[in-house]
């Protein structure tokens, strides 16, 4: 069973890449596009309608008159380039972070660092990327000369809440290595700290830390889902799975079911999907693994 | 007499071990509160520029610095706020409601989501650790694989979708008015506190149980198949006798999941309260951070890092006093 | 017949009878819908105040036999005899049960896993007493603190209110034992009783073992697999080969004249290590529970193996005081030197 589920899961997964990606080329509408049902009149919100123009929307509009399954198509983008990136930035600082905290254990630079990592942790989760998306702002930051966009402000946010754990990881498989003989070698020929760290220590620790970071992807979703369904999300008019959900709650007197089912279950098979995928790839990598409380 | 000294040398290093626990916090207590500090300079433009917004002028924004004490060096700024913070004064609202002190908006919303947290948490651990004892004990049953399948549908689904889903069905389907209240506040109405409290409480629980389950599977398991509790039955010591020490061993890392399942569900209340528009510490969140209230954004930072460090601090203390081998 | 009470001292010592016999013991697990044989038709006697060694590489089925006579067999296991006999008495399953703990007891492999650890190590003996004897509080008391003493642990009174965790290994183990001495039991069956403790607390271990099986008269069941061991500690021996007894006999039998190659193959590797040469081990591995093969079970690792022996299942048949199954043994015997 757990062989099919792994499967399924890497299916799922390429599905939804594959929609990441070429979803500009077959999304059938600009998900910015208000149809209208008469001139004046915005499109009512049903399955199936069809506007004044005479296009018909497969699984309807929003309550803006927007093609949901364009913004579905569009949104699922979003939320996986945020996701992933955040997954993929917060691994490479955890990497650095880790194998330098490790190799300098007990220093003052490992204290520091592993001091702040335990004041980060206390926010577990989605809470310190809610915290941080509200202090900076959905609106971007301005850094010199460049002004982040609200994507990555929730990038951002995504990975301080991502890095402190995999660092912990990182650093957890870097000390046994450390005191190893090919780094004593390493150090006696005189190789600066630096080089030893990134190009004799590091590349031997990354097993754990990838294991753990594959299981991230699912838990990415789901935060970056959560601070779309807040209101935490991009600006209007860009779409996102968190979002699309979170204004669904304007059909409740529709009564259209489907409008609340459709983005909440994307949502839900793209974290299954990831952690499944996740699962698969630690039994491969570290089949002595057992599930643990870091993982949620 | 040997009875009685040894009790008191377990609770003479239980002490010590709470001691040691509590001090150990106290670093951590410090960083947050540089961290919620903090969090007034690291928006964009500072704490002036997002106040000066709504009250425009340059002479104003000088009086704002003047008022809020902004020219002094950081640490006498800090040292003021936590000195605040120790004697109760966490500053007031500017934006949402002027003037009003944030302790007194405060409580309410407290003591919603403290009630949310735990009827969320005792509906997960219910069904978790029944779900998961029970395929625990016969593993590879038809139980064990539907545990499994609950457990990794329950993962994957969001609690603000689910409980989008248990508001539309109750709520537009059934018209049930307590189903969309949102209202608890215990002082107020009891009987309808507890109404508004189930479905939010559900959605909580049901999507964590499966997380729970999965947990307290895998250590009920190996409490099981550990040799102590096999030489127990091979003495011939009796049935329940068996069961106990294997409640009491299993119960160890379940007290772990207990302080872990009330972390998580705490988080979980911020998005279902929103969904319930339940008046709790989450709504309070979320809007302060779409009007930049910094002040009450800084107190909940410094309230919800609180709660974390206290929740993990009872757990230690809980399983200090269950197990003798963390207290030495 | 005393099942339920602790043993009487005297009539122990006069007993004619063997103390402990079993006919054609069998243990299975089943998988799925396979039942697979672990120890098929182990017959064992122990007489009183003797010590029977049950001997095998691992996954001989030797500690599956041991576990099956005080009924600690894995959840997927059973196990059934054609015959109990206790002090001269036919028992069923369920009274030989009942004498577990009490006049029958075990000392668990793997020690630093074999006590409770959030007990203290007083509460675990006193426990046992409690269920086992009619002692009342306070004589408990003592007895525990006797027991701590006779398995000779150090400042035993202050270490009645110590948890598992404060002890060494060795110690450890002979808290075990004292759990298992605390019933005082007529028979106690060691399990590997040393696994995972360096030589010299081995040493100490089989010595003090040793000590009380004089000092308390009592029957003592070895699983081993180092012969060294068995030759200093046990009276007879049964050589178990892939849920088969291959061999039995009084330990100086078997050591002077092994007739059966499987022990003849265990005997050199012993000797070998004595001699710290190279290790002379028999060629192959023990076949799986699910890959037995046909005919004799040692053949495919044997090196009299004829086309016979790849049919034909051999019986145990006697020979001068021993029993042996292998239809070559009168030429296996005739080839190998009295050592």
């Amino acid at each position: 069973m757990g062989d099919k589920l792994v499967v399924l899961g890497a299916v799922i997964v390429l599905v939804f890449l594959g929609i990441a990606i070429f979803g500009p080329q077959f999304a059938p509408y600009d998900f910015a596009q208000q149809f209208r049902a008469s001139p004046g009149e915005l499109l009512p919100i049903s399955v199936m309608s069809t506007t004044a123009t005479g296009e018909r929307l497969l699984l309807g509009s929003d309550a803006l008159g927007r093609d949901m399954l364009s913004r579905l198509i569009y949104g699922t983008r979003t939320t996986l380039v945020i996701s992933i990136s955040s997954v993929l930035l917060a691994t490479i600082l955890a990497i650095v972070l880790g194998s330098l905290t490790g190799y300098l254990e007990g220093s003052l630079f490992d204290e520091i660092v592993m001091r702040l990592i335990d004041a980060l942790l206390t926010f577990p989760g989605i809470l310190l990327a809610v915290i941080l998306v509200a202090a900076w702002g959905t609106q971007g930051i301005e850094i010199g000369p460049v002004t982040t966009t609200p994507e990555m402000t929730i990038v951002f946010a995504l990975v301080f809440t991502f890095t402190p754990r995999l660092t912990r990881t990182m650093r957890g498989s870097t000390i046994p290595q450390a005191h190893r003989a090919y780094i004593k070698a390493a150090q006696l020929m005189g190789m600066p700290a630096w080089r030893i760290v990134a190009f004799e220590l590091a590349p031997n620790c990354l097993t754990a830390v990838i294991i753990q970071s594959t299981t991230y992807l699912g838990l990415a979703v789901f935060s970056t889902a959560g601070l779309g369904f807040l209101g935490l999300g991009p600006a209007e008019p860009q779409p996102e799975l968190g979002k699309i959900l979170a204004r669904t709650q304007e059909y409740f007197l529709n009564r259209q079911f489907w409008h609340i089912f459709i983005p909440g279950f994307t949502i839900s098979l793209l974290v299954f999907a990831f952690s499944v995928l996740g699962d698969g790839i630690r039994n491969v990598l570290d089949p002595e693994y057992r599930f643990e409380k870091a993982d949620v | 007499m040997v009875d009685r000294t040894s009790a008191l040398n377990k609770i003479m290093s239980l002490l010590k071990y709470i001691g040691r626990r509590i001090v150990s916090a106290i670093p951590t207590l410090i960083l947050i509160t540089f961290l919620s500090f903090g969090l007034l300079y690291i928006t964009p433009g500072g704490p002036v520029e997002a106040l000066a917004g709504i009250f425009g002028t340059q002479e104003q924004k000088e009086r704002i610095r003047q008022e809020l004490g902004l020219n002094d060096p950081l640490h006498v700024q800090y040292l003021r706020w936590v000195g605040g913070v120790l004697s109760g004064d966490f500053g007031e609202m500017i934006v949402m409601a002027p003037g009003t002190p944030i302790a007194e908006m405060l409580r309410k919303p407290l003591l919603a989501t403290f009630w949310l947290t735990i009827a969320g948490a005792l509906i997960a651990l219910t069904l978790g650790l029944a779900i998961g004892a029970l395929s625990a004990i016969k593993p590879n049953s038809w139980l064990d694989s539907l545990s499994r399948v609950i457990s990794i549908a329950t993962y994957s689904v969001p609690d603000f979708w689910l409980a989008i889903i248990l508001l539309f069905v109750f709520g537009v389907i059934f018209r049930y008015r307590w189903a969309i209240s949102g209202q608890i506040d215990f002082s107020r109405n009891i009987v309808f506190s507890l109404q508004s409290l189930i479905l939010p409480a559900i959605a909580l629980g049901l999507a964590k149980a499966g997380i729970v389950a999965r947990i307290t599977r895998g250590e009920l398991f190996d409490v099981q198949n550990k040799s102590f509790i096999q030489f127990e039955r091979i003495m011939g010591l009796p049935r329940w006798v068996v069961i106990k020490d294997m409640l009491h061993n299993g119960i160890l890392p379940i007290v772990t999941v207990l302080g872990y399942t009330i972390g998580l569900i705490f988080r979980g209340t911020f998005l279902v309260e929103v969904v319930f528009g339940v008046p709790g510490i989450g709504l309070f969140l979320v809007r302060a951070a779409k009007t930049q209230e910094y002040a009450l954004l800084q107190t909940l930072v410094l309230c919800i890092g609180s709660v974390f460090i206290l929740i993990n601090l009872l757990t230690d203390i809980l399983y200090g006093v269950l197990d003798p081998r963390v207290r030495s | 017949m005393n099942a339920g009470t602790a043993p009487d001292r005297g009539a122990r010592d006069n007993n004619t009878h063997p103390l402990l016999q079993i006919e054609n013991l069998r243990v299975h697990y089943s998988a799925g819908r396979q039942k697979l044989n672990a120890v098929r038709n182990l017959s064992l006697s122990i007489d009183a105040g003797q010590t029977v060694a049950i001997v095998g590489e691992s996954g001989s089925g030797k500690s599956s036999a041991a576990m099956a006579l005080v009924n600690g067999l894995a959840g997927n296991g059973e196990w059934d005899a054609d015959r109990i006999v206790f002090k001269g008495k036919d028992i069923s399953r369920q009274e030989l049960m009942r004498l577990r703990g009490r006049a029958i007891t075990y000392m668990m492999q793997d020690p630093s896993g074999a006590l409770n650890p959030v007990l203290t190590v007083g509460d675990q003996i006193k426990r046992v007493l409690k269920y086992h004897t009619s002692l009342s509080k306070a004589e408990r008391e003592i007895r525990a603190l006797e027991l701590m003493e006779r398995v000779e642990i150090p400042d035993a009174a202050s270490r009645l209110q110590a948890y598992p965790h404060e002890f060494s290994g060795g110690m450890q183990q002979r808290i075990v034992l004292a759990m298992a001495l605390a019933p005082d039991p007529v028979l106690l069956i060691a399990d590997e009783p040393t696994t995972g403790l360096d030589v010299t607390v081995e040493a100490q271990i089989f010595t003090l073992l040793a000590r009380l099986k004089r000092e308390l008269n009592m029957s003592i069941v070895l699983v081993a697999h180092d012969l060294g061991v068995v030759a200093t500690s046990a009276d007879e021996a049964v050589v178990l080969y892939a849920g088969k007894v291959v061999e039995l006999g009084s330990v100086d039998a078997l050591f002077r004249r092994p007739r059966h190659p499987y022990t003849i193959g265990l005997l050199q590797c012993a000797h070998d290590l004595h001699r710290d040469n190279i290790l002379n081990p028999i060629p192959g591995r023990i076949p799986g529970l699910e890959e037995r093969p046909t005919g004799c079970v040692f053949h495919p690792r044997c090196a009299w193996k004829t086309e016979e022996c790849e049919s034909i299942d051999p019986e145990l048949a006697p020979l001068d005081g021993q029993r042996v199954a292998c239809i070559h043994h009168q030429d296996v015997s005739a080839a190998t030197p009295n050592s």
